[in-house]
């Protein structure tokens, strides 16, 4: 997708400088380390205020303004709460992505490339998070822990954004990242992502911790479940709980965990036996959902295409689907042939 | 206890209906009409104009109509419901919408191999809209057009056997259509001193994907504009032109 054409650059860059590439340009060849200043450059190639050139044009397409100010473990509808010994109650959709078998990459490459590659992937999930309007509550490692859903954004809302940020950002990572990965040796590099819906009355904000050692956060069952079902998810792979499914009226989108797995014993990633509570995950066919959104075109061969409004149309492009077609008209025989 | 089955489930899709699954899975904008008791089914859905690229350029909403009883064997209607396109000649589709996305030679060659739906959508329909792009920018088809009615017809010849000469062309079609093509090591009819193996038979072995009754129907109107009388070898038996003219 082009609106990680800057991310990608930068991924490009890390690969191309890093000294394995240079052994490969043969044993007479001098090798010569990244400098400090070079690696300094392509880690700030995106800058942390602003995002990327494609993605803002995206993002203002989708009209939602995004929200920079933001800080880890600080959502702005609950700010109020840090350092209180207030709660409240307020829905919240937890999405947790989980970037799998990086460790690969230090089969090829040195700590300050893979720093590189995994710093923009992460930025890119960032940025894409914030262009649906979601917040990071946390980073760890490879990981990416976000909130969706405000004081001034319904549920049902929320659940769409969440949806479709982890479908955008888990399509970039499927292909467009999966496909160079592997130009350079690097198999197996993909997300895992869990999803789930805490309504009002299952979740509880407040401040968590002591002083500045403190994060405002939730407490609820959906929380947790969201991240124990990222670790159910297979390799780009996304599994929600029930909640979320219920909130998304076309159920093409969903399909039982246990009908992949074939156990039954995956049916249901909670159950309370004696309240007769059983809670079901289900797989999300992101690519089904993702190619349905306004923002996506899909293209001549299926695959989706982002959306991005731009004056300048490159015909060119277009030419050698176009060539294909050589049209005629002749009114007399549709008119003749009209049996339907 | 007896096992209960859905009968609904136990009924076998057809190839058809297996192919629009297939279609609708890989463009999930498109939806499937049983039209029941009608010829035609149909799918309606979003048909969006992208490059190679991934630049994202319009959209149109297209209606494709499948024969029922024929498919894969017949030539998919498609119309563009959007009304983004003017309807005029020019545009190569009718006051419907109704849209020419070839000529019918070659639909109906493709037709004979089976013309199936996702295919037919790559390589006819969508190219159809990216060229309708292509000249709306740049004034032109990017691979030009057939003339209109039967000029169109003409050319088509012109092209496909690579001889400009219609007394000649109106003799290569009688050939076809009577099944009476030269051996070949003859002379080839185009009228070159080479044998025909040497000369257009790679180019006439095609035509004979044609139907019988399109030859003879190309050969009347044909001979509106040349002086031959092939057509009376047909005409006798009472066939008559379809009305391209």
């Amino acid at each position: 997708m082009k609106i990680y054409d800057d991310f990608f650059k930068i991924i490009k860059d890390a690969v191309e400088s890093d000294t394995s590439n240079q052994f490969s340009k043969g044993l007479g060849s001098p090798i010569y380390g990244r400098t400090n200043e070079q690696f300094k450059a392509i880690l700030n190639r995106i800058e942390d205020k602003e995002i990327a050139s494609e993605m803002k044009m995206f993002s203002e397409g989708l009209g939602r303004p995004v929200n920079y100010n933001q800080q880890l473990g600080l959502h702005p509808s609950f700010a109020h709460l840090k350092k209180t010994d207030n709660v409240e109650e307020h829905y919240i959709v937890s999405v947790f992505i989980d970037i799998k078998g990086s460790t690969n990459l230090f089969k090829k490459f040195n700590k300050e490339t893979n720093f590189l590659i995994t710093n923009a992937i992460i930025k890119a999930g960032i940025h894409t998070a914030l262009i649906f309007g979601g917040y990071v509550h946390r980073l760890q490692g490879d990981g990416m822990f976000l909130y969706f859903g405000d004081k001034n954004t319904e549920q049902k809302k929320a659940v769409e954004l969440a949806l479709q940020m982890v479908s955008v950002y888990t399509h970039f990572v499927k292909n467009d990242l999966k496909e160079y990965l592997l130009s350079q040796g690097i198999e197996n590099i993909g997300v895992r992502t869990g999803i789930d819906l805490g309504k009002k009355e299952d979740v509880l904000w407040g401040n968590s911790g002591i002083g500045e050692i403190s994060e405002v956060t939730t407490c609820s069952l959906h929380r947790s479940l969201a991240s124990k079902m990222q670790s159910s998810a297979i390799t780009n792979g996304v599994v929600v709980g029930q909640f979320i499914k219920d909130e998304i009226e076309d159920d093409e989108y969903f399909s039982s965990v246990t009908s992949r797995t074939g156990s039954e014993n995956d049916r249901y990633i909670y159950r309370i036996n004696d309240r007769n509570f059983y809670y079901t995950q289900y797989d999300f066919k992101w690519e089904k959902f993702l190619k349905k959104q306004n923002f996506i075109a899909t293209d001549l061969y299926g695959n989706p295409t982002i959306k991005i409004p731009s004056s300048i149309k490159p015909m060119i492009g277009l030419k050698s689907i176009a060539t294909v077609n050589k049209p005629y008209f002749n009114d007399k025989k549709n008119k003749a042939g009209k049996g339907y | 206890m007896p096992l209960l089955i859905n009968p609904i489930s136990m009924i076998k899709k057809t190839k058809l209906e297996k192919d629009i699954d297939s279609f609708c899975e890989i463009y999930p904008s498109f939806k499937y009409y049983k039209n029941y008791k009608k010829k035609f089914c149909y799918v309606i859905g979003d048909l969006d104009v992208c490059d190679l690229e991934a630049n994202f350029y319009n959209t149109f909403r297209v209606k494709i109509f499948l024969n029922k009883d024929k498919y894969p064997y017949s030539v998919p209607i498609v119309q563009e419901i959007s009304k983004y396109i003017d309807r005029i000649d020019d545009n190569h589709l009718d006051e419907d919408g109704i849209c020419c996305l070839d000529i019918e030679h070659n639909l109906e060659k493709n037709s004979k191999k089976g013309i199936h739906l996702t295919s037919f959508y790559r390589e006819k329909v969508y190219p159809f809209f990216v060229n309708f792009i292509f000249k709306q920018d740049t004034g032109n088809y990017a691979n030009g057009e057939y003339e209109h009615f039967f000029d169109g017809v003409v050319q088509y010849y012109k092209e496909e056997l690579e001889i400009e000469d219609l007394q000649t062309i109106t003799k290569i079609i009688y050939s076809v259509a009577s099944n009476t093509i030269p051996n070949r090591n003859e002379m080839c009819l185009c009228g070159s001193s080479l044998k025909i193996k040497n000369c257009h038979l790679t180019k006439i072995i095609p035509l004979k994907s044609l139907s019988k009754e399109r030859l003879i129907s190309d050969l009347i109107n044909f001979e509106k504009i040349v002086n031959t009388n092939h057509s009376a070898h047909f005409t006798t038996n009472k066939q008559k032109p379809t009305p391209t003219l």
